[in-house]
């Protein structure tokens, strides 16, 4: 099921349907950095959302202001994500899908974490990490951030994982544990290994999910090519065979595992993502590796 | 470069739509990518060849078809106008030529060798010919009218007279000297040799000659008691390497019966003699057979001076005799007259002598206006030629003149042979470079 070229507010709606109910059960709680165990000592009310424990619905303030509000406890209120969304150029390949994607993605990862009670932090990362929006704790809040996640541009230069590392940390709210969503298509893994070891030392728990699209790992069609770099453009002009087809597959298949090696060394999470895999079987797959990561 | 079916050569177009259809295909696709870094990675090992194979295979499939096409309009080279030449023909007239040791004669067969010769020159040639008799004279002057040109040739006479080659070849050189790309071709049976003729072409006409020919022939009083009757003497030379040791030899009077005679040669010379009365018209033969009959007969008349012989004053005296390319007459005659009727000698009882330029019956018209015809045939000039060309027949060779157009040859093959090589280094390309 592909979302590419899709408006994110247009399909919000469809959003909140999809993620409805699976959040907690298929991946919030498998997810330990994310899934904090709650204590019994209470630190404030919410609103209720769908699946809470009805053993925590606070019913003398629900019948204060005539609407259903759950207690917090120590432990659920500290619980926050930052989410990334890499908006290098590189993002842009195949019509800008990796960078709606990444967009929709977040979306939908934030409106189950608001709903969950959780704050949202959301950035665009490219050479520095900017924030998109205030933190927002609020369903209300919701639209807005959308908003501006859908203006959202392009940038005009690499990702550069260490330096947005460095400029994250100010932003940084306590244990935030934070989902990186790119494509890490980088010549070397320097850049990637700098900034896994800059967050790792900041306690910073890190899922990355590597977007690609299916042209990139599994090109098709022969012939004469110019490709060209989209950020640097450079160029190369060459006769492609389906020879070359196979020895480029055989690359990325290297280059991909190379890139969870890093990740699994520096204790992040990682997933292959193609922009052309459903939502639900990325929330699956999500499951899978943090049960990997957790074995490990 | 010419083309029978140039219609076929459309087919051209084909090719051009070929590589076009080609080059349109195989247009580069722009393509963006965040993965450059690895398609050179996986292309890096690739053999560089790989790069140009596709354009190779369409530039030879292209080509075959251009060739193909070539080859149906049927490409012929030639013919090819060479351009303006000059000729000059030097054919040798001397008695020599008449030697049959090359059939059906020296001069036949110079003059066959010129006629096939102009067969090969063309509408921008020319030609011209000089006749070499006893005096050499341009026969036909420079034209491109082969008709003419083969006209004179036709009627070219060997003359029995002695002439010199050199000569001929002299004005040869200074009538070619005049045109551009002029060539001198000498017909010849003499020993002219490659010195100071290195412009000259020399065509050697000469066989296996033999000859015995009578070189002299004179008249003294008989030895005998007999006053009226005088003594003929005769010289005969054998010429050639197989001369014969003695030689039949005739001898006839004038309504006489004829008589016979042998003489003996000693070195290749030998002399006869015989007697025979005043006023005869002798005759003598040699019998023998060899390539060359003109010099083996002379004639005499028998008319001698009374003082000279110490006869009476009255008796009116003439006699005359050829050797040696030279006419003597002694007194008694009036004017002498060549075959053309021209007057070359006019005597007032003093001997004459001349060079005799052409064959043909010479007139001698006496004071009393007696017309006697004189058949001045005798030729001993003919040794050197005889001799001397057969050392030169060995290494003879024939003259030759590139024709004017040459013949259109068909090269088409030649263009089906490179469409195949071209077709055999496309199928390696692409057997080789694999599939796109």
């Amino acid at each position: 099921m592909s979302v590419r070229g899709k408006n994110i507010l247009s399909i919000s709606p469809w959003l909140r349907r999809r993620a409805g109910d699976s959040w907690r059960k298929r991946w919030l709680n498998e997810f330990p950095s994310l899934a904090v165990q709650a204590s019994i000592e209470p630190t404030g009310c919410r609103d209720y959302c769908t699946g809470d424990d009805l053993a925590r619905v606070d019913w003398n303030r629900c019948a204060r202001l005539d609407e259903l509000v759950v207690q917090q406890y120590f432990g659920n209120e500290l619980r926050s994500l930052d989410i990334w969304i890499d908006h290098s150029k590189s993002m842009m390949v195949g019509d800008g899908a990796k960078l709606a994607w990444a967009k929709q993605f977040a979306s939908l990862l934030t409106l189950q974490a608001l709903n969950e009670g959780e704050s949202v932090g959301m950035f665009s990362v490219a050479s520095e990490a900017t924030r998109i929006a205030p933190v927002i704790r609020r369903r209300d809040d919701l639209s807005r951030l959308l908003l501006r996640l859908d203006k959202t541009t392009p940038a005009n230069e690499p990702l550069e994982l260490a330096q947005a590392a460095r400029s994250y940390l100010r932003f940084r709210r306590g244990s935030a544990t934070l989902l990186v969503l790119s494509d890490f298509f980088e010549p070397t893994s320097s850049g990637l290994v700098q900034g896994l070891q800059v967050l790792s030392a900041a306690g910073v728990g890190v899922c990355l999910l590597q977007l690609h699209t299916s042209d990139e790992v599994n090109p098709r069609g022969a012939g004469r090519f110019q490709l060209e770099e989209i950020e640097s453009r450079s160029a190369l002009t060459t006769t492609i065979r389906e020879a070359d087809l196979a020895a480029y597959r055989r690359e990325v298949a290297l280059y991909l595992k190379g890139v969870r090696r890093v990740c699994h060394r520096a204790g992040a999470l990682w997933a292959r993502v193609s922009v052309d895999d459903s939502f639900d079987d990325v929330l699956s797959v999500l499951t899978r590796t943090s049960r990997i990561g957790r074995t490990q | 470069m010419n083309w029978r079916h140039p219609q076929s050569l459309a087919w051209i177009l084909a090719a051009l739509a070929i590589f076009l259809i080609y080059a349109i295909r195989s247009r580069k696709c722009v393509q963006d990518t965040a993965t450059l870094f690895l398609w050179k990675r996986a292309l890096e090992h690739r053999p560089p060849w790989i790069r140009i194979r596709p354009w190779v295979a369409a530039v030879c499939r292209a080509l075959i078809v251009v060739f193909l096409a070539l080859a149906l309009a049927m490409p012929t080279i030639g013919p090819t106008q060479i351009a303006k030449r000059s000729f000059v023909f030097v054919l040798d007239g001397t008695a020599s030529m008449q030697a049959t040791d090359v059939t059906p004669t020296r001069f036949d067969q110079a003059r066959t060798e010129i006629l096939e010769l102009v067969k090969n020159l063309g509408e921008s040639d020319r030609a011209a010919l000089i006749v070499v008799g006893v005096e050499p004279y341009v026969a036909q002057r420079f034209t491109d009218d082969f008709a003419a040109f083969n006209a004179a040739v036709e009627s070219a006479r060997v003359c029995d007279a002695a002439g010199d080659i050199r000569r001929g070849i002299a004005m040869a050189k200074g009538l070619a000297g005049a045109a551009d790309a002029s060539r001198v071709l000498v017909f010849t049976d003499a020993a002219v040799g490659s010195e100071g003729n290195k412009e000259a072409e020399i065509r050697v006409l000469a066989g296996d000659a033999r000859n015995v020919g009578i070189t002299s022939i004179a008249t003294r009083p008989a030895t005998t008691t007999e006053s009226d009757r005088g003594e003929v003497v005769v010289v005969l030379q054998s010429f050639g390497d197989d001369g014969e040791s003695t030689v039949p030899v005739r001898w006839r009077t004038e309504g006489g019966s004829s008589e016979d005679d042998e003489a003996v040669l000693v070195d290749g010379v030998a002399v006869v003699r015989r007697e025979f009365g005043f006023g005869s018209l002798i005759e003598v033969a040699v019998v023998a057979e060899d390539h060359l009959a003109i010099d083996n007969q002379a004639q005499l008349a028998l008319d001698f001076h009374p003082a000279y012989f110490g006869l009476a004053e009255s008796k009116q005296i003439r006699f005359g005799y050829s050797t040696s390319a030279n006419v003597r007459f002694a007194s008694g005659v009036d004017e002498i007259r060549a075959p053309d009727d021209s007057v070359r000698a006019v005597s007032d009882g003093e001997v004459i002598f001349g060079p005799l330029d052409r064959q043909g019956a010479w007139r001698v018209i006496e004071p009393n206006g007696t017309v006697r015809t004189w058949h001045a045939n005798l030729v001993s000039a003919t040794e050197s030629n005889i001799a001397s060309s057969k050392n030169e027949a060995a290494d003879n060779g024939k003259i030759g003149i590139e024709p004017a157009r040459l013949p259109a040859k068909p090269i088409h093959i030649w263009f089906l042979a490179i469409a195949a090589l071209l077709w055999a280094a496309e199928t390696v390309a692409c057997a080789i470079g694999g599939t796109e």
